[in-house]
């Protein structure tokens, strides 16, 4: 790609990280965390990762902000600066400049930037390049080695995706009502707009259809199962900040939230197992060829990749809408943003 | 020194990001901001992947 | 068609160009906000036209380079239906939490 625009990106990634961490009023931070995000989903884009700057926008910039956004609002929104903060300060600026220096130290010793023949591109990316159509005929490499080279990876990631989505549950899920009102870092004035409700109407199922496009297409164009959720999630959580948390609870109810998470990662393990009771290793997808009808090993293991991936996008969608929810309505689970 | 600095600059900006997102993890005291801060080094480190297979 | 895909193009960059000097320049919230929601909209909607006729031009308008252009369509729907309700959206957050209207008076000077 063209490297000029690539300097001027990294350089402007290097300002926005530095003054996301320097402002003192949080809720301004987690805005700039927001561009930050933005800029670098750009840089892989200009580097030619598509799916990871669709994970990243999506995630980082979208859902990311929308739960700093949150907790901000229930605790408060400014940070103390004490002069006694000075000396941790400074130590570990001392700190991190030795490791610094030994990293500099390093990186003179690196492949230069876009060598072809550095080992990186020479041994595994040009055997997963030239084998993935052979192997599965997938074209989209991304997805081939996400879910099928790389299975054991994908798979302990969507478990601790599980696992933090019932771990914030389990910590701030809160059962008896408070006597007193609470106060809350900004003044909650609970009023319905009509434009806000309609356009919401509007843009929620084709967010769905769109998203499920992605979980289905992610073998040919750049998309798979985390995008897909997200961008599932992002329309649920859509849908309880126009409306109100209790209407959103009737669509999709806490019970169902854990559950579809479970049952995503249950899909994907169990994909593992099946394959284990029919005589192949843990998540060889070949050997699914003999109960799925009309199917040669090949695309046997195509069509694994695509259950494996709509397990990975029903995690990843209820772990979004369970974590937002436990954070705007602070545990209670009855009013939200 | 300076024509290595420049052929390995994505190297430069990556061990920068990282030390940035380690320094906000160690040295400030709100929680939120040390979220951020391992949200930065988490990012610096995919940038790393990703740079290296570039062509 | 070259030429009609640079001058769109060109102006979706001058239009948001604009926006961002409004972003800077205007005195308050309501008029900043106002620049941001429209002049993004409007620059988005040109710049992604100016993209789907150059895919469009370039493909020889065969089958495939007409459902690329209809995507690209499609995504000027969508933003036309939700960036000016988000932006909708915060005006209405900021009027109801008391954001004060600039006025052109100037302001009274505490003697020191």
């Amino acid at each position: 790609m063209i490297w000029q625009f690539d300097v001027i990106l990294l350089t402007l990634v290097l300002v926005c990280a530095v003054i996301s961490l320097s402002i003192r009023d949080l809720m301004a931070s987690a805005i700039v965390f927001g561009a930050y995000s933005f800029l670098m989903c750009l840089v892989w884009t200009g580097m030619g990762a598509v799916d990871v700057a669709f994970t990243e926008a999506a995630v980082g910039a979208g859902v990311s902000t929308v739960f700093f956004v949150a907790t901000i609002y229930r605790t408060t929104r400014q940070s103390n600066y004490k002069r006694k903060d000075l000396f941790i300060r400074s130590f570990s600026a001392v700190v991190v400049s030795v490791v610094a220096l030994a990293l500099f130290a390093v990186i003179a010793d690196f492949p230069y930037w876009g060598d072809p023949f550095s080992p990186v591109n020479d041994y595994v990316g040009s055997y997963y390049i030239t084998h993935t159509m052979a192997h599965s005929n997938v074209p989209n490499v991304v997805t081939s080695v996400l879910a099928d080279y790389r299975g054991f990876d994908t798979m302990f990631e969507t478990c601790v995706v599980f696992v933090a989505c019932i771990g914030i549950y389990a910590i701030l899920r809160r059962r008896k009502k408070q006597a007193k009102a609470e106060d809350t870092a900004v003044k909650h004035v609970a009023h319905d707009s009509l434009i806000i409700r309609v356009a919401s109407q509007i843009m929620v199922p084709f967010m769905q259809l769109f998203a499920l496009y992605v979980v289905a297409h992610g073998h040919h164009s750049p998309g798979g199962g985390f995008q897909g959720g997200v961008v599932l999630g992002a329309s649920v959580i859509l849908l309880a900040l126009a409306f109100n948390v209790k209407t959103t609870l009737k669509y999709l109810s806490e019970k169902s939230m854990i559950a579809y998470s479970a049952i995503g990662v249950l899909i994907f393990a169990g994909t593992g197992l099946l394959c284990m009771f029919l005589g192949g290793n843990f998540l060889d997808y070949s050997v699914l060829s003999q109960i799925l009808p009309y199917t040669d090993e090949v695309m046997a293991r195509s069509h694994a990749m695509l259950i494996v991936e709509i397990g990975v996008a029903l995690t990843v969608m209820s772990a979004m809408y369970g974590i937002y929810l436990s954070l705007a309505t602070d545990g209670h689970f009855d009013q939200g943003l | 020194m300076k024509e290595l600095l420049i052929a390995n600059y994505n190297y430069v900006v990556v061990v920068l990001i990282m030390m940035i997102g380690l320094w906000g993890m160690l040295a400030l005291k709100n929680i939120i901001k040390k979220c951020i801060a391992m949200a930065i080094f988490q990012t610096g480190i995919i940038l790393f992947y990703i740079s290296n297979i570039f062509i | 068609m070259n030429i009609i895909i640079i001058v769109l193009i060109s102006l979706g960059l001058f239009f948001f160009f604009g926006t961002a000097v409004g972003m800077l320049r205007l005195p308050d919230f309501y008029t900043r906000s106002h620049a941001a929601g429209k002049g993004d909209t409007l620059s988005t909607a040109l710049i992604l036209l100016g993209c789907a006729l150059f895919i469009m031009h370039e493909g020889h308008y065969s089958g495939a380079s007409i459902l690329v252009f209809l995507k690209l369509m499609s995504i000027i729907v969508f933003v036309f239906i939700g960036s000016p309700t988000a932006s909708h959206a915060f005006i209405d957050a900021g009027y109801e939490t008391g954001e004060k209207q600039w006025s052109n008076k100037k302001q009274a000077k505490k003697k020191p």
